[in-house]
């Protein structure tokens, strides 16, 4: 199969699988009675069963539930995406407004995250049985282990709550009005620490990197652990492979060989691992943002979900979804580029 | 109009200890950490707390409440309140005319005129959203419910709103649909918000005239011409609204009335207590909300003030709903008295309810669920307004009283087969589900047939149940729109109020009586109507108010000027007196 | 001792190799530990109530009280004994945990084994709504459908079943894949054998190793999942005894008081701990299996 056509049947695909999403997650939305999906639309606590009513007929959720996918569905290719009570606005800007506070911080944490498991894993498997391999891997497990959310806690416990110091929030409220309302502070990317170096506003670099710093702490402590067993494991296969031994049977040296040819094999389930870690990571907001008080995605996610916003929760949903396969596609293209072995199928 | 007779007792305690005193963070700046954001800053559709003290700070009303006295008034947008004495108000009370202050500007430097005010209620009334704050003006001005019928179609003539409220000069002319005595306090609202006419056109919204007000007339959520921008005559500007993040506000520097001492006003949003009481311990917030559950643990914080016993004019309580939806409604199992369930009518039986109030532990609840931060109302009108009867008792905690009330319920069949039922409550509300374990442990005690399970449900769950009467105690509380004794009355006891309606309770003679007392301008014969109202409620055992809440408000010790009026939304729209010094 | 079966040979083989691993050994105690404690919660902390799995109190003040002679471990918020709640947590967690992991398993594997054994169209739709769930952020999934059936603890099991098989599935599938190719089941094909006989005497038992692996692997993860809906505001009703639901009580008391920024650590960390050592153990015995059952590992 041509690259080309390969890459038209995985969108095809792809299309079919987020329409699949939203199908999905719509008609688990519309199990529930139009009493509970009006409940967003309450602010305050009395409204009378009659007003309730209203508002179902206003918002039209006692429609059937496929002219209400339908409806949704057009408004969606209109560029419409509903009105998100959670973000106070409507969900394309409140998703604009999110946006980069997410990004930002996977920004920082992926790529620590991918490093510091290439890197862990590595000196497992090169020193397997060591104390060092045994180190890690406990690292590695204890990692896996603990609750996101604990975790979170004990170092806003430590850092904020005893030692005074990496403030909860994003941006402080000076740099916020910078940010914000400065007529010379210009937005080329909307994330704030990359903003601040364009625009040379130290001040501002510091204040979003020092925010930064535990919740980027707090998902490389996490998520790394995969990485890292993943890449001790797939190492070790790699060192036993035939041409390894081969070559050190031709007397090349230990660290050319690891080097060379063991860890560009290993690195190949990694690679996909790294994808994968990147659409999670997005995933992993939620708790990490609600924690550390960042509004970003998570945040945002978390709230519509608790509070049933479902013009939000679709679009959230979707957003993610589009991630996760986009990334799966590219994955799969950079693995043929690296391995030739492994054929499009 | 008579003059209220409204008692503020307001024991102000400073707590904390002022240590060596640090510099002052942000010196410019006032930091108000709280847990919700503001829903609309439109105020034609605000209808919340954090929304009202907003609307509070960018906008004048009419007049205002004299700081924490709830009795008297003061002037704002108008140049004197309005009595019979001063010819401001017509002898037969329905007609109320203002005369406006000249001079005054909107911050972007339009002038204020009559006509801005008449508008700003008309577009209160034409814009009435669903589930939004019209409902009062069109109870005062017009004695109906609102611009639409019950089919969701237009029933109000325009020419009527017109009429009501009319600029004349630089008067203002109000008829009244029938006299009502509270109309002042209602003006004195964050609703009595007045914009400016011109503006609010060029940004969109309705010009004023008939041919146009159908178009602006119930807005989808967020498509109100002012959701989320405002321009008024207050004393802030807003800079910025930052949704679920935070507020910005700067000082209106050409605002006609005192300067505030503080430049910029934030609110910040933070949804955790722990975050937001690190904030204020490090100086990063000068105020934040803190919930009464969480009182004890702020006590000893230093370099902190604390405002203590504050009182609020908020009730809740626990209401028996007399006849149950049995349908879908898992909360009452079988549906049936088999023990293994109970009737819709469970509560229609007076010895249930009278069963359930003997059983009731007020002292518990006020100990544990409020930390002693709150008191007994005994009756639905809370302490600090006018007529309340503070002679009235509640029943007392008595079990064996309740136990006989107990076996005295359906004939003597409930004590011999039991039941089984679920309490809800909105979960996250640590007040009200303390109030409602209480209640079903000392219940459950006194008969192992007994069980009542306490269950938190989500909000959205616990709005749908609400609105079908599926809850069969429905724990919730009462907030007041203006401060008089009508508004409590209402809900607690006119059939088609919020509680009653919910509850399935009618009573005639209350029904009659609570809207007869809204309109009597004789206050020795108003005060008789309401005594007679709370001895109704009394005697109707048909629900347990068990708490008036003492607030607690938690500044950082550098803040001055601070002064608590039970009618405050939030903390925040006191901003315009604070100051940060030491 | 004659000749063993070869099949219990494998497996007194794969017992040493074990048991050999110091951390597969500290697994697995853990996870004995805890079972022990589920098994004997009756007898450590005799229930109060009717319903076990609620937790005795005494008043409801907010403000958790420290350890001490009648709390050992202190309380939490609302006075609820600490103890008392991780001992009977314990059965509730192993409850969730083999709960959600067996019905997870069940659904997985008869989906997988549709999808490997028969292909084709078959194959394709399977393939393709397990494309659809793994497409579906998890946990935002599970919350709204959390507050969609109503929260407490049988709502998060039934929502970690409904999005948890696709993984079974995928794996099954590719093991399937594998083994239908291999020689003696198409000698079993070709001898006349039905479809669901080799189905279920050659191949399913061949492709299940790395399945169950996954599954002792998750039985951790699922809790850590619980946990997280629980903190978020979706587990059970306060009191009652489940680890989600008692962690997610310390989220107001990371400050301590004035005196002592660490005075409520006890309501803070012992609960994590607990879980962070139910999971650990799961984990390192998942590790430890996978390990001495893969076949690329196992004999070096």
């Amino acid at each position: 199969m041509s690259l080309l056509a390969y890459i038209v049947r995985r969108l095809l695909l792809m299309v079919l699988v987020l329409i699949g999403v939203s199908l999905l997650v719509f008609t688990m939305m519309m199990l529930l009675p139009p009493g509970q999906r009006v409940a967003i639309y309450v602010t305050n606590d009395r409204v009378s069963p009659a007003m309730m009513d209203a508002l179902i007929a206003k918002y039209g959720l006692n429609d059937p539930a496929p002219l209400q996918y339908f409806r949704w569905l057009r408004n969606l290719l209109h560029g419409e995406f509903g009105y998100s009570i959670t973000a106070s606005s409507p969900v394309l800007k409140g998703f604009a407004r999110f946006l980069p506070v997410t990004l930002e911080l996977v920004l920082y944490a992926a790529p620590l995250i991918i490093l510091t498991g290439i890197f862990l894993g590595t000196l497992g498997a090169v020193r397997k049985d060591t104390a060092m391999d045994h180190v890690t891997r406990v690292l590695a497990i204890v990692g896996f282990s603990l609750p996101t959310f604990w975790l979170g806690l004990l170092l806003m416990m430590i850092f904020y709550g005893f030692l005074g110091i990496f403030p909860p929030g994003a941006l402080s409220t000076d740099v916020r009005n910078i940010v914000f309302s400065d007529p010379t502070w210009h937005p080329y990317t909307h994330l704030v620490t990359i903003d601040a170096i364009l625009n040379w506003r130290w001040q501002v670099f510091w204040d979003a990197f020092y925010r930064m710093i535990l919740p980027t702490l707090n998902l490389v402590v996490i998520n790394s652990a995969l990485i890292m067993r993943l890449m001790r494991s797939s190492m070790l296969e790699a060192l036993g492979q035939d041409y390894m031994m081969t070559a050190r049977a031709k007397g090349a040296d230990r660290k050319t060989l690891f080097r060379r040819h063991a860890r560009r094999n290993a690195m190949l389930p990694v690679i996909t691992i790294s994808g994968i870690t990147f659409a999670e990571l997005m995933g992993s907001m939620v708790i990490t943002e609600t924690i550390f008080d960042r509004k970003g995605i998570g945040w945002w996610m978390a709230q519509a979900a608790l509070q049933l916003d479902v013009a939000a929760i679709m679009f959230d949903v979707l957003f993610l979804g589009t991630i996760y396969v986009v990334v799966n596609l590219v994955v799969d293209l950079i693995y043929a580029y690296v391995d030739p072995r492994v054929r499009l199928s | 109009m008579k003059r209220l007779v409204v008692v503020a007792f307001i024991l102000l305690a400073a707590g904390g200890i002022i240590f060596a005193a640090p510099a002052i963070k942000n010196p410019d700046t006032f930091i108000y950490a709280t847990i919700g954001d503001v829903v609309s800053m439109d105020p034609a559709v605000a209808y919340d707390a954090p929304s009202w003290s907003v609307l509070a700070i960018l906008y004048d009303r009419l007049l205002d409440f004299k700081g924490a006295d709830l009795s008297q008034f003061v002037p704002k947008l108008a140049t004197t309140v309005p009595t019979v004495a001063n010819g401001g108000v017509s002898k037969d009370g329905k007609t109320y005319t203002f005369t406006l202050r000249s001079g005054v500007k909107f911050s972007n430097g339009y002038s204020l005129t009559a006509d801005d005010v008449a508008y700003s209620f008309k577009r209160d009334m034409i814009t009435d959203p669903d589930a939004g704050p019209a409902w009062v003006w069109y109870q005062v001005f017009l004695g109906s419910g609102g611009s639409r019928g019950d089919d969701g179609k237009i029933s109000v003539a325009f020419k009527d709103i017109d009429a009501a409220i009319q600029a004349k000069g630089n008067t203002v002319v109000f008829k009244l649909a029938s006299p009502y005595p509270a109309f002042l306090s209602v003006l004195a609202g964050k609703w009595g918000s007045i914009v400016s006419k011109r503006w609010v056109t060029e940004q969109g919204g309705w010009d004023g005239t008939e041919a146009t007000w159908q178009q602006f007339n119930n807005p989808a959520t967020g498509k109100e011409t002012l959701f989320d921008i405002a321009m008024g005559t207050g004393p802030y500007t807003l800079v910025r609204w930052d949704k679920k993040v935070e507020l910005d506000f700067l000082r209106n520097d050409t605002y006609w009335g005192p300067r505030p001492a503080i430049k910029n006003g934030v609110c910040k949003i933070v949804d955790d207590l722990a975050t937001r009481k690190l904030m204020l311990l490090q100086g990063d917030a000068d105020v934040i909300y803190v919930p009464a559950t969480n009182f004890p643990e702020m006590a000893n914080e230093k370099g902190i003030t604390i405002y203590k016993n504050l009182p609020s004019l908020d009730t809740t309580g626990a209401h028996f709903n007399l006849n149950i939806n049995a349908q879908d409604n898992p909360a009452i199992y079988s549906g049936k008295l088999d023990g293994n369930g109970i009737p819709p009518d469970f509560f229609a039986d007076k010895n249930v309810r009278l069963g359930f109030i003997y059983a009731w532990d007020e002292q518990a609840e006020i100990k544990d669920g409020f930390n002693g931060n709150s008191t007994d109302p005994v009756t639905f009108i809370p302490k600090g307004l006018p007529f309340k009867n503070t002679k009235l008792e509640s029943k007392p905690h008595d079990m064996p009283k309740a136990k006989q009330y107990f076996q005295q319920a359906f004939g003597g069949q409930l004590w011999d087969k039991g039941f089984k039922f679920d309490l809800l409550y909105n979960s996250g509300n640590l007040e009200r589900e303390t109030a409602a374990k209480i209640l079903a442990e000392n219940v459950m005690s006194l008969n192992p047939k007994f069980q009542i399970g306490v269950r938190g449900v989500e909000w959205a769950e616990f709005t749908d149940a609400n609105k079908n009467k599926r809850v069969p105690v429905l724990f919730m509380g009462w907030s007041p729109d203006y401060p008089d004794p009508d508004d409590y009355a209402v809900p607690y006891l006119s059939s088609s109020g919020y509680f009653a309606g919910r509850q399935s309770y009618k009573n005639p003679t209350a029904d009659d009586l609570v809207s007869k007392a809204s309109v009597e301008l004789d206050s020795t014969k108003r005060q008789a109507m309401y005594y007679q109202l709370q001895q109704i409620w009394l005697d109707d055992a048909i629900a347990i108010i068990f708490s008036q809440p003492l607030r607690q408000r938690f500044f950082k010790d550098w803040v001055k000027g601070y002064y608590y009026s039970p009618m405050e939304s939030q903390e925040f729209e006191l901003l315009p007196v604070l100051s940060k010094k030491y | 001792m004659k000749t063993m079966h070869p099949r219990l040979r494998e497996l007194a083989f794969t017992l040493r190799r074990f048991l050999k691993n110091p951390l597969s050994v500290i697994g697995l105690s853990l996870v004995v530990i805890f079972g022990l404690i589920a098994l004997l919660a009756p007898v450590l902390e005799p229930p109060k109530y009717a319903d076990p799995y609620k937790i005795p109190h005494t008043g409801f003040h907010i403000e958790p009280s420290p350890p001490s002679a009648a709390h050992p471990l202190g309380t939490m918020q609302q006075q609820y004994d600490m103890l008392y709640g991780l001992v009977w947590g314990t059965r509730s967690a192993f409850r969730i945990g083999v709960l959600v992991v067996a019905a997870n398993l069940f659904i997985g594997i008869i989906l997988g084994v549709l999808a490997g054994y028969f292909g084709g169209l078959v194959d394709e739709v399977i393939m393709r709504i397990t494309d659809i769930f793994f497409a579906i952020p998890f946990l935002v999934m599970a919350m709204a459908l959390v507050v969609a059936i109503g929260r407490g603890l049988k709502a998060v099991v039934v929502v970690l079943i409904i999005l948890g098989w696709p993984s079974y599935t995928r794996v099954l599938r590719s093991d399937i894949l594998v083994t239908r190719g291999k020689d003696f089941i198409l000698a079993a094909r070709a001898s006349g054998a039905s479809h669901l006989r080799i189905m279920f005497t050659h191949i399913v038992p061949n492709a299940l190793y790395s399945v169950l692996i996954l599954a002792s692997l998750n039985i951790g993860t699922t809790i850590l999942t619980a946990a997280a809906l629980s903190f978020l505001g979706l587990g059970s009703e306060t009191g009652t005894a489940d680890w989600g639901q008692i962690i997610s009580l310390c989220r107001s008391w990371i400050v301590g008081t004035p005196g002592n920024r660490f005075a409520y650590w006890y309501t803070v960390f012992i609960p994590g701990f607990v879980i962070s050592l139910f999971v650990l153990g799961w984990n390192l015995m998942g590790d430890a299996v996978r390990d001495v059952f893969d076949p690329r590992m196992r004999r070096r």
